[in-house]
């Protein structure tokens, strides 16, 4: 989780400048890349937020303070979406970069 | 959030028919109980309970407001009360009863235990429909994920 809120800055200043310098919208351009930068670092933050609402579950579970073990299950399985969708968005982002960067200039 | 806006309605129901259970559980427990309560210096039988329940975000004006905002699709439901039931306590014959009255009977919880097996039948069976409910949500995020694969 830590180690995946850094990718965020970097794909989108990358994007942003190797798009910005060459693009006639550069302006446009960068602003989509920055706010879309921003949105998925939300989601990663958000994913971290469920990832240790689960943590805190699981400890209150351990200890026998819950009463409702769905909602444990049910947490969980929202950590696991979210995080599924968060990497399935990030693969889409590294494959348009890596698209970009094999373009022939 | 949106996204799993279906998984907060499945688990309210969860929720509520655990409660539901549990009262069940309770009602079962007690079906021979004749000390509940003491009124007038006469031992009073337990009473059956009953769950009512209601669709959640309906308490407040904020809560209204959320609901409409969401396309009034609702915010799942909500166990508001447990009430208990008005029907009058099983006279029982039972003369060497500490709690018989001068002429011999007994009042026995208003219990049936015939009654409580099919709620609870019928609250076990919607937990498992509220699971695979939720189960359906989670399929549509899933199966979403893979387009484009």
């Amino acid at each position: 989780m830590m180690e995946l809120s850094g990718i965020s800055p970097i794909s989108s200043g990358a994007l942003g400048k190797s798009l910005g310098n060459e693009s006639g919208r550069a302006g446009g351009v960068t602003k989509v890349t920055q706010s879309f930068g921003a949105m998925l670092e939300d989601a990663l933050q958000s994913v971290a937020n469920q990832e240790r609402e689960v943590r805190v579950m699981n400890e209150q579970f351990i200890a026998g303070q819950l009463s409702d073990v769905h909602n444990l299950v049910i947490a969980a399985e929202k950590a696991q979406l979210g995080l599924q969708l968060t990497v399935q968005v990030r693969n889409k982002v590294v494959e348009a970069y890596q698209e970009i960067m094999r373009m022939q200039l | 959030m949106r996204l799993t806006n279906g998984f907060d309605i499945s688990a309210s129901a969860l929720t509520a028919q655990r409660l539901r259970m549990d009262v069940i559980a309770s009602n079962i427990a007690n079906a021979e109980t004749t000390r509940a309560k003491l009124v007038d210096g006469r031992w009073v039988p337990y009473t059956r309970k009953l769950v009512v329940m209601e669709p959640k975000g309906q308490a407040s004006f904020a809560d209204i407001l959320r609901g409409r905002m969401r396309d009034g699709t609702g915010q799942g439901v909500k166990a508001t009360r447990i009430y208990e039931d008005p029907a009058p306590y099983k006279q029982v014959y039972n003369p060497t009863h500490p709690d018989a009255d001068e002429n011999g009977y007994v009042l026995m919880p208003n219990v049936d235990i015939l009654k409580e097996m099919v709620d609870m039948i019928s609250a076990t069976r919607s937990y498992e429909a509220n699971v695979t409910a939720l189960n359906a949500s989670k399929a549509f995020i899933t199966k979403a994920l893979e387009i484009g694969k």
